[in-house]
């Protein structure tokens, strides 16, 4: 399964947004089926932030440990929000 | 025809500020007092306070310091978090338009929009008096400015952290610390973001709640703490870039 994350906006940026994205997503999860992988598509995000992350991205890890993966991730707010993910340990599930 | 001169108290009232706080701010040069007699009493040119108010820094500062909470200008009130996230929106668009920036506008953009969020995240039903943000930015002189009349990051950070003591502390904690506990809210790290993206990039930064200051200076590689004579609840903000 792919995640277009612009579909959800260019500018990802606060919590609420986040949490909408991510219950409004819950359906299409719902389908997944046991050995699909998730790839998140970063490709026309213009800014990121941890806030948003942590609604949508860390939840998605959280309920699917080891199937998410990340591409389009060069935008400079991605890159910053993903290393900060990272430090922050909860990128070991991703 | 016009007042041209008015005393310390007229002054205060104006601005809804106490005279205390025009003292200080005589004393630190913030705000210089006109002394026609220099052991006599203070007064304020008319010219001075239009000056003055014509600075974003200055009517942000004058707001989170006011007495008595009134809504500021509606040209850089934030009264929702859905009207930050459009004017965030806008201000992105702005930056795009400088040839000369320094720092890639979506970092610009992600640290402005993290601290915004937070001030609506943390005071949430909770705003002592004046709900929502000042938020303003002036692109000729490469400054954001935003303020909020909340709780102040001392007294959200207790929530998750009860052992905090002070304003200073509570600065640290939220720069540095990696926050594990998250109920019984889903706490970011924010404002740990804010500070990588500015320790790496030509960035100058004041953060002051409570009474606490911490700054960035743009080629800095480490946090300063201070305390300050002043103390007020909610946070200001200035990022110049």
């Amino acid at each position: 399964m792919q995640i277009f994350l612009k579909k959800f906006g260019e500018i990802l940026t606060s919590r609420d947004t986040g949490k909408e994205a991510f219950s409004a997503f819950q359906p299409v999860l719902n389908n997944l089926s046991d050995n699909e992988k998730i790839e998140v598509d970063f490709e026309g995000v213009s800014v990121l932030t941890p806030s948003w992350a942590d609604e949508f991205l860390i939840r998605l890890t959280e309920k699917f440990p080891n199937k998410v993966t990340f591409i389009n991730t060069e935008n400079a707010s991605v890159q910053a929000t993903l290393k900060l993910l990272k430090d922050i340990k909860f990128t070991k599930k991703i | 025809m016009e007042r041209e001169l008015f005393s310390i108290g007229e002054t205060a009232n104006m601005l809804g500020l106490s005279i205390q706080t025009l003292r200080r701010w005589d004393a630190s040069g913030k705000f210089k007092a006109f002394r026609p007699d220099p052991n006599g009493h203070r007064y304020y040119k008319k010219i001075d306070i239009d000056l003055f108010l014509n600075d974003i820094e200055t009517l942000a500062e004058i707001w989170v310091n006011k007495e008595q909470g009134t809504e500021p200008n509606s040209e850089f009130y934030c009264t929702y978090s859905n009207i930050f996230k459009i004017r965030l929106d806008k201000m992105m668009a702005d930056l795009k338009n400088i040839s000369d920036l320094k720092t890639d506008t979506s970092l610009i953009t992600a640290i402005t929009g993290e601290i915004g969020n937070n001030s609506f995240d943390h005071n949430l039903g909770q705003w002592p008096d004046i709900p929502g943000i000042f938020f303003a930015y002036d692109l000729k002189m490469k400054k954001i400015v935003l303020a909020d009349r909340g709780q102040g990051v001392l007294k959200t950070l207790q929530r998750v952290k009860m052992d905090l003591k002070n304003d200073q502390d509570a600065l640290k904690v939220a720069f540095t610390e990696i926050i594990t506990g998250r109920a019984p809210e889903r706490r970011g790290n924010g404002l740990k973001f804010v500070k990588q993206i500015i320790l790496t990039n030509p960035i100058k930064f004041l953060f002051r709640s409570g009474d606490a200051e911490l700054d960035i200076g743009e080629k800095d590689s480490k946090i300063n703490i201070k305390k300050t004579e002043n103390q007020f609840h909610g946070s200001f903000v200035i990022i110049n870039f």
